[in-house]
């Protein structure tokens, strides 16, 4: 116990005292947040809508105005119009010459042009079933059936990104922290003390889960402050989450160090590891976006579950028993890799 | 000569030899634009994979017609429709519990009379039928499947008026597409530019910190500068290594841009060339300036990692920025691969950038002359 | 004759490469080189002797035109420099005492290298041969044992021929068979012709190559002259050296005193008069019942020179 505690006390030490840890551990993600926040962070400003039309045509300025995502900024001519779209003065441009209407897009707005396109046939509709002395027969009223009344872009990407806090640090406490003290020769002093090696074990794998937890929450907590988002938590499922995470991914690390010959190559292959499950777990690119074949990789990955878990424990999507078996067995299989990898780690020939 | 040219192709040598450096540089690069180009690619062609149901309480001939036009939209590749189960009791519960548990992206719910409604409603001067769209709000692809839904129930209404005469006005409508060069312009053409130049920015801000500081702690440099070779021909050397690297990097990057995803886009214009020269100069002056103001290595990788990534997202490197707070629109307007991509996608002919031509100069000159003469003054490759 | 290799007399003697006059270097309040003054001969090894911390290192980095001296002198090949640029580097040939060359380039790639930083640069091939590491030319700087890495390091400090060699720590670290070849290596570049300046602190290595001794102590020169000179002046004739139990320490150091040094149990005694003091100190012994432990009769080395000039040992 005295052995473990004092492990304990000198890992949080190296960890405070190595800035670059620290950084990485704990301010990098948290960039993510604050900087992905702001980007896409879906702040509703109006769409705006350049318009050339005769003065005489108000029907069209009157169907624009019952748009209430829309701001309209009128333009005297075809080709000023063009100019302010093409350097993203305005959104989209709409050139109404009282029969025919000409949507003008910004060729380089890929992520855009659909919902400006749709925001036009609305556009047109209106116009055609005002212009007939009509209304739209038909109102399709949006939903929201999800779980968190207030539901927003965060609710979906903190989740995620609090899972892969953890699991980050799960598989860099095995594959970057455990891993470097063997090459480095530091545990062998350990070793050679009356001191079991469970403890070392033990106590770095706790402090770096405490790392991941305490990442996670950092990125949660900014949330809250900066973009007022909450979340019905669930606290024994997050509790649960968090810890097959923390577990799942030291044992990911640990099959990364098995599968790497050379310790030092254990750190990098964890990295292009968590790239990869980043990349492939929703959580930066919705999951439906994927073509079929990454969709297949992403579901074999762990990340997609523990992001998926995450959100069912912060209360965002319902949870579905395929997550939690799932998750469950993630853990388990952390537990299993740990213990392999700790009767390898601490055998005194190869640490 | 001699020198500077053996030490460049070491440089290249140890870049290929060191894993991560093989992997980071000249394999991230070419696997990001596949991905990118892969996904982003496939959503341009209008191919998600998403689900959703028509819950039809009508089951009249107007409800099936609206389930129809739902059903061929699915078919263009937009979305599957899945069929509600005979037996699952209340139908619109069961697409809720679906849309709730995330198993279907969006429902359409068709209310019971939907049919008589909608037959009676021009004349009766009714109220419009209202249908619901169930989705979960906030999640990319809920939203879009409930976006495509509610837009085909829409359009389901005026092309009943349209059938039934009722409409008086149809209104075409015509499509222009303005910036860059009049022809049609892919994903993937958009984000090449932006893949290199992150390339090229990343070869910078990690290679040269490597080839200062690193080599400056572990004593290497100290070794080759008890000979007769100079800093600056050690500088030389590395530089020179760099733009080998570099250019093999654009070519990589280009040709799996051409020959997988078909991408048209020429780098051989003057102009382009202008462009990649100064993001050259802008990545050797920003790992210079990192490498000045970071005492070891571990410092300089924790610096060059908080800049890198802010950067490149700010620079609208893979995707264009909409509106952004102030503070980041200032970091964007003095971010130089803002002006960079923008000068470059514009010399490529794929948009018109909203920054003149003069600051997509200058804004990257002033960045390589600041850290020039910054890290001219605070760097130094030897302990004295 | 110095340590047993051969002298090459007469040919380049007296032909001063390097000429070193009140050199000072100063970190703060710390003074690493305290007016340091020497020089060094053409087909001479020139041995810098002292502990850690001496001064060694950063009096032959200066030298290596790697540090800037705050003052003194510096005579190179006959010309007063201000600054040792690539006009004396190539002339020069380094082996620091931590040298490091990237560890993804393989062996002959580091020599390659390294050549193309000279003038003119002897084949790699030759250079292997002549270190040991012929088997070892593609292999990764990373795969090499820290001796391995050693004699690429002097592979590299020979690639350009060069007249005047620094060889700082050269055989720090390897095994006794790798330091025997190294020592073989330096004793042929004498013979040779070439100038060597040598660091050490193992006295053994200075008495067997060295021509010149200079012990360096807290940055300055303490003591220097030929090893034999030294051992003569500084040294007494003979040393006896045997262990004790400690208490019985005090009452020896009555019979002999200011002969007697204690290290833990083994004791040192300098004795001018072999036969009567081994005598007076068995007679002792035998009447205490004290048992003299592993009894040896040595000769004085360098490091009872440096002992008896500074009351410390070079390896404390």
């Amino acid at each position: 116990m005295r052995a473990f505690l004092a492990i304990l006390g000198a890992q949080v030490r190296v960890f405070l005292r190595d800035r670059a840890d620290f950084f990485f551990t704990l301010a990098f993600p948290l960039v993510f947040v604050v900087l992905f926040g702001f980007i896409w962070g879906g702040r509703e400003t109006p769409t705006k809508v350049g318009l050339v039309c005769p003065p005489q045509e108000e029907l069209i300025i009157s169907a624009l105005s019952r748009l209430p995502e829309i701001s309209v900024e009128l333009f005297p001519d075809w080709e000023k119009l063009s100019l302010a779209v093409a350097k993203r003065a305005v959104d989209f441009g709409l050139v109404w010459n009282g029969e025919k209407l000409v949507l003008i897009l910004n060729r380089g707005r890929f992520q855009e042009n659909p919902e400006f396109e749709r925001l036009s046939r609305e556009i047109v509709r209106t116009v055609e079933l005002w212009g007939s002395g009509l209304s739209s027969p038909v109102e399709p009223v949006k939903v929201h059936v999800g779980k968190v009344s207030a539901a927003s872009w965060y609710h979906y990407i903190v989740p995620g990104l609090m899972a892969m806090a953890i699991l980050q640090a799960g598989i860099f406490a095995v594959a970057g922290r455990m891993a470097s003290m063997r090459e480095r020769g530091i545990l062998r002093p350990i070793l050679a003390t009356p001191a079991s090696g469970w403890p070392v074990l033990m106590g770095i794998g706790l402090i770096r889960m405490g790392l991941g937890f305490f990442s996670a929450g950092l990125n949660f907590a900014l949330t809250r402050v900066l973009f007022r988002v909450s979340f019905p938590v669930n606290p024994a499922l997050l509790l649960f989450y968090a810890l097959v995470c923390a577990l799942g991914g030291m044992g990911l690390g640990a099959l990364v160090s098995f599968g790497v010959r050379r310790p030092g190559s254990a750190a990098a292959a964890g990295m292009i590891l968590t790239q990869i499950m980043l990349f492939l777990s929703g959580v930066y690119i919705p999951f439906e976006f994927l073509p079929p074949g990454l969709q297949a990789v992403g579901r074999v990955l762990p990340a997609y579950y523990m992001a998926q878990g995450f959100r069912a424990a912060l209360g965002v999507v319902e949870g579905g028993a395929e997550f939690l078996w799932a998750s469950l067995g993630f853990g388990l299989f952390g537990v299993i890799a740990l213990f392999l990898f700790g009767q390898l780690f601490l055998r005194p020939e190869k640490g | 000569m001699k020198a500077v040219l053996a030490l460049g192709l070491s440089f290249i040598r140890v870049s290929l030899r060191e894993r991560s450096s093989l992997f980071w540089f000249w394999i991230f690069p070419l696997l990001l634009l596949g991905f990118l180009g892969a996904v982003f690619g496939r959503v341009e062609k209008g191919k998600m994979d998403l689900r959703v149901t028509v819950v039809d309480l009508d089951r009249d001939f107007l409800s099936q017609a609206l389930g129809a036009v739902v059903r061929e939209i699915g078919e263009s590749g937009l979305f599957q429709v899945v069929e509600v189960p005979e037996s699952q009791g209340d139908p619109r519960e069961w697409a809720e519990r679906e849309v709730r548990e995330g198993r279907i992206h969006a429902a359409l719910v068709i209310p019971r009379g939907f049919s008589l409604d909608l037959q009676g409603f021009p004349r009766a001067k009714a109220d419009p039928v209202r249908l619901e769209v169930l989705y979960r709000r906030g999640e990319a692809g809920s939203s879009t499947a409930a976006s495509i839904l509610s837009e085909a129930v829409e359009e389901f209404g005026r092309s009943f008026l349209a059938e039934t005469g009722f409409l008086r006005r149809k209104i075409p409508v015509e499509k222009e597409f303005v910036g860059g060069e009049e022809r049609a312009i892919a994903y993937v053409e958009f984000i090449l530019p932006g893949i290199i130049l992150m390339a090229l920015f990343v070869n910078g801000i990690f290679h040269v910190p490597s080839a200062v500081v690193l080599a400056k702690e572990t004593k290497i440099l100290r070794r080759y500068f008890a000979t007769p070779l100079s800093g600056s021909e050690y500088l030389a050397g590395f530089a020179l290594a760099l733009v080998w690297m570099s250019a093999f990097q654009i070519a990589a990057i280009w040709a799996l841009g051409r020959f997988a995803f078909g991408a048209r886009v020429s780098l051989l214009r003057p102009e382009v060339l202008l462009y990649l020269l100064l993001a050259f100069g802008v990545s050797l002056g920003f790992g210079f300036l990192i490498s000045s103001f970071s005492r070891t290595f571990a410092a300089a990788m924790a610096l060059s990692n908080l800049l890198n990534l802010p950067l490149q997202f700010l620079g609208g490197l893979y995707f264009p920025l909409a509106s952004l707070p102030v503070p980041l629109r200032i970091v964007m307007a003095i971010n130089p691969l803002t002006h960079l991509a923008q000068g470059l996608r514009a010399s490529l002919g794929l948009e018109t950038p909203s920054f003149p031509a003069w600051a997509n100069l200058l804004v990257p000159l002033f960045w390589i002359f600041l850290s020039a003469f910054l890290s001219g003054r605070r760097l130094r490759l030897t302990e004295e | 004759m110095s340590g047993g290799w051969p002298l090459r007399a007469g040919v380049y003697c007296g032909v001063v490469l390097l000429r070193v006059r009140d050199l000072r270097k100063s970190y703060g309040p710390v003074r690493a080189v305290d007016g340091v003054s020497f020089s060094v001969e053409k087909g001479k090894v020139f041995a810098l002797l002292g502990p850690n911390g001496a001064g060694k290192t950063t009096t032959v980095e200066i030298l290596e035109g790697l540090r800037r001296p705050d003052s003194g002198e510096i005579e190179l090949f006959g010309e007063r420099v201000t600054r040792i640029g690539p006009r004396e580097k190539a002339r020069m040939g380094v082996l620091l005492q931590e040298a490091a060359f990237e560890p993804y380039l393989r062996v002959q790639e580091v020599l390659r290298l390294f050549s193309s930083f000279f003038p003119k640069a002897r084949p790699p091939g030759e250079l292997l041969t002549l270190v040991g590491l012929s088997d070892k030319a593609r292999a990764l700087v990373k795969t090499l044992s820290g001796g391995q890495k050693r004699r690429l390091a002097l592979a590299v400090a020979l690639l350009n021929d060069p007249e005047l060699l620094f060889l700082d720590e050269p055989t720090t670290g390897l095994d006794p068979q790798a330091r025997r070849h190294v020592w073989d290596i330096i004793a042929e570049l004498r013979c040779q012709g070439k100038a060597v300046f040598l660091t050490t602190h193992y006295m053994e290595e200075a008495e067997a190559l060295a021509d010149w001794v200079a012990i360096l102590d807290h940055g300055r020169i303490i003591a220097e002259g030929t090893p034999q000179n030294l051992i003569r002046r500084f040294g007494a004739e003979t040393f006896l050296e045997f262990e004790i139990p400690k208490e019985t320490f005090p009452e020896l150091s009555q019979l002999f005193p200011g002969k007697a040094r204690q290290d833990g149990e083994r004791v040192t005694m300098a004795v001018q008069d072999l036969p009567n003091d081994l005598s007076s100190l068995l007679s002792w012994a035998a009447s205490k019942g004290v048992v003299l432990r592993n009894l040896l009769v040595r000769q004085p080395n360098l490091e009872d020179v440096f002992l008896s000039l500074t009351g410390r040992r070079l390896r404390d």
